[in-house]
C-alpha cells in the first residue's frame, strides 16, 4: 500500500516510517497538515494516517480536505490520536476518519487497522474495476444499439407519397431507442398504394430484431422489392398480393418457436388509387380508422389472429370503398393504451376520434404531428409507455 | 533505584531493536531539549497557546519512550497552556526540566549497556 504519514513529532514520525516499512508498504512522510496536503494532492496514496494535533493545518482540517477533493479512489484514512472523548471521535468521522488509533501507537493495533483499511481499499478498487469494464461494456452495447437504430430508421418510409390522386403522412415515435413497432408505406407500379403498422410483443432488441425482419419481408411480399426470380406476370414485376394474402405469407414465415416466442399484430391495407378501392387485413391489430369529411366510417373488423400465434391461420380481406377525400388511420396501441401518471384510464379512441376530426380541414401531414404533441400533452410526458406509430392515408379522387 | 521509564515495555515498543532505540534517544535529546526551551520561551513570552502547543508536542515525544512521569508532566504543560494558565504551566515547566533530563541519561545508559 502507498501511505502516507502526516505527524508533526519527530520520533512518532520515524517510528511509523519504519514500522510501516518493515510491514512493506511504501510510505511519504508529511511534518504538518499543509504539507501533507501538497503531498497528497500530488496524488497516488491509498491509506492516509494523520496525527489530530498539527502545525498550520489540523488533522481534522487536512482529513476534510482529502474528502471534499472527491478523487476518483477511495482513500482510507485512519487517524492518531490521544483523544478517546466522544465528541472528538464524532468530529474525526464527521470530518472524514474511517479509524483511529490511540497514541502512542501499538503495533498489533495500527497492523489490524491498517489490514481493515487494506481490506476495504482492495474491495473499492475492485468495485471502481468493475465499474469501469461496466461503463465499457453498456458504452458497446450503447453504440451498438445507436447503430441498429440507425438501421431501423432506415428502413422506414423516405418522406411521404404525393401524387395527384393520394398523399400519405406518418409518425413513429420509438419508446427506447429500438421500436418493436414497424410501420410501411409502398407505392406500387404508381398505383397501388401498400401500407401497414406492426407492432410486435415486447421491447428492446429482440423485438426491434422482429420488427425489422418484418419490414424486409413486407418490402418484398409488397410488391415494392425486385421480382423474385421466377415472377410470372405479364410485365415481368411480381404481381400486387392482396393484403390478406400478405398475412398468411408473413405468419407462414414468422413462426412462434423462430420468432423467440413473440408475435406481431398487423394492420395491412392496399388502396388503388385510380378507383379508391381500399382493401385491408387485420392480424390482431385494430382495423383503421376510416373518416369521411368529420364522419367515422363503421369499418369491419377482420379478426385475424396475431402473426406468428397459431400456424396455418387464415386471414381475410375487407373492401371498403372510399370517396374522395376520405382519410384512412392505421394506429399502433402505443398511441390508444397511452397513460397518465396518477389517472385511471387510457388515451383510446375517445380522445384519439375528436382529434382527427376535428383536423379534418388540416393537412395530414401537420396531423400526425399534433397527434404526437397531444397526447404528449394529455400523458404529461414525450416518454411514452410504448412505441407510437401513426400512418394517414387521403385518397384525393380518381 | 527505579528507572524514569518502563524498560520491557520500551523494549517490546522498539522491538528490541537498540540501534533503533539509541536513533530516537539522539531525537530526544534534541529536539526534546529544543521543545524544552520553546515551552519556556513561550511562557515568557506570556503566550499560554504556544505553551500549549509545544507541551503537546512534548507530551508525544515523551510518550514514545514509556515514561510516565515525564509523560504526566508534559501533559500538565499542554492542559494548562490550553486552558491560559501560564503560572500552571510554568510549575510544570520546572519539573519537566530535570525530568527529560533524567530521563534522556538514563535511556543513553541503557542503550549503551546493553549488548
Amino acid at each position: 500500500m502507498r501511505i502516507l504519514v502526516a505527524e508533526d513529532e519527530a520520533i512518532t514520525r520515524r517510528s511509523l516510517a519504519r514500522q510501516l516499512e518493515q510491514w512493506g508498504h511504501t510510505i511519504t512522510l508529511a511534518e504538518d497538515g499543509e504539507l501533507a496536503w501538497e503531498r497528497f494532492e500530488a496524488g497516488g496514496f491509498d491509506i492516509v494516517v494523520t496525527d489530530w494535533e498539527m502545525p498550520r493545518l489540523s488533522g481534522p482540517e487536512f482529513v476534510r480536505r482529502i474528502r471534499q477533493s472527491a478523487g476518483a479512489a477511495y482513500v482510507y484514512i485512519i487517524m492518531l490520536t490521544s483523544r478517546s472523548n466522544k465528541s472528538d471521535i464524532v468530529e474525526g468521522i464527521e470530518a472524514g476518519a474511517d479509524d483511529f488509533v490511540s497514541k502512542p501507537f501499538d503495533r498489533e493495533e495500527l497492523r489490524v487497522r491498517l489490514l481493515a483499511g487494506q481490506r476495504v481499499v482492495g474491495l473499492e478498487r475492485a468495485l471502481n474495476r468493475q465499474n469501469a469494464e461496466l461503463r465499457d461494456a453498456n458504452e458497446r452495447v450503447r453504440h451498438g444499439l445507436r447503430a441498429a437504430a440507425r438501421v431501423q430508421r432506415a428502413m422506414l418510409p423516405q418522406g411521404n407519397i404525393v401524387t395527384p390522386r393520394v398523399r400519405t403522412a406518418w409518425t413513429y415515435v420509438p419508446t427506447e431507442e429500438l421500436a418493436g413497432d414497424a410501420i410501411g408505406l409502398h407505392l406500387v407500379e404508381d398505383r397501388y398504394l401498400v401500407g401497414y403498422v406492426i407492432d410486435v410483443s415486447g421491447h428492446g432488441v429482440p423485438a426491434a430484431l422482429l420488427s425489422v425482419t418484418a419490414m424486409n419481408v413486407m418490402k418484398s411480399l409488397a410488391g415494392a422489392a425486385p421480382p423474385a426470380p421466377g415472377a410470372t406476370a405479364a410485365n415481368g414485376r411480381a404481381p400486387v398480393r392482396r393484403p390478406a394474402s400478405i398475412a398468411t405469407e408473413m405468419n407462414s414465415r414468422f413462426t412462434a418457436e423462430e420468432s423467440d416466442d413473440r408475435f406481431m399484430t398487423m394492420v395491412l391495407c392496399l388502396l388503388d388509387t385510380q378507383t379508391g378501392q381500399f382493401t385491408f387485413s387485420s392480424a390482431g391489430h385494430p382495423p383503421p380508422t376510416i373518416l369521411r369529411g368529420q364522419d367515422p366510417i363503421a369499418v369491419p373488423d377482420a379478426n385475424g389472429l396475431p402473426i406468428a400465434v397459431m400456424a396455418g391461420s387464415e386471414y381475410e380481406d375487407v373492401v371498403v370503398h372510399l370517396k374522395t377525400g376520405d382519410r384512412v388511420f392505421l394506429v399502433s396501441d402505443g398511441i390508444l393504451e397511452q397513460s397518465r401518471a396518477g389517472a385511471k384510464g387510457q388515451f383510446g379512441m375517445g380522445n384519439l376520434m375528436p382529434l382527427l376530426i376535428s383536423a379534418a380541414g388540416a393537412r395530414i401531414g401537420s396531423l400526425v404531428t399534433d397527434v404526437v404533441d397531444r397526447l404528449a400533452a394529455w400523458a404529461g410526458t414525450k416518454s411514452f409507455a410504448d412505441d407510437v406509430s401513426l400512418v394517414a392515408i387521403e385518397w384525393l379522387g380518381p | 533505584m527505579a528507572r524514569t521509564f518502563d524498560e520491557d515495555q520500551l523494549l517490546q515498543r522498539v522491538d528490541h531493536d537498540l540501534s533503533f532505540l539509541g536513533e530516537t534517544v539522539q531525537m530526544l535529546e534534541s529536539d526534546g531539549r529544543a521543545l524544552m526551551k520553546s515551552v519556556k520561551s513561550a511562557l515568557a513570552a506570556g503566550k499560554a497557546s504556544d505553551v500549549g502547543q509545544h507541551g503537546h508536542a512534548l507530551k508525544g515525544m515523551i510518550s514514545n519512550f514509556c515514561a510516565a512521569e515525564a509523560h504526566a508532566i508534559a501533559a500538565e504543560i499542554e492542559r494548562a497552556g490550553k486552558a491560559g494558565d501560564c503560572a500552571g504551566a510554568s510549575s510544570a515547566a520546572i519539573r519537566l526540566e530535570p525530568s527529560l533530563e533524567s530521563l534522556i541519561a538514563e535511556l543513553r545508559a541503557f542503550v549503551k549497556a546493553k549488548p
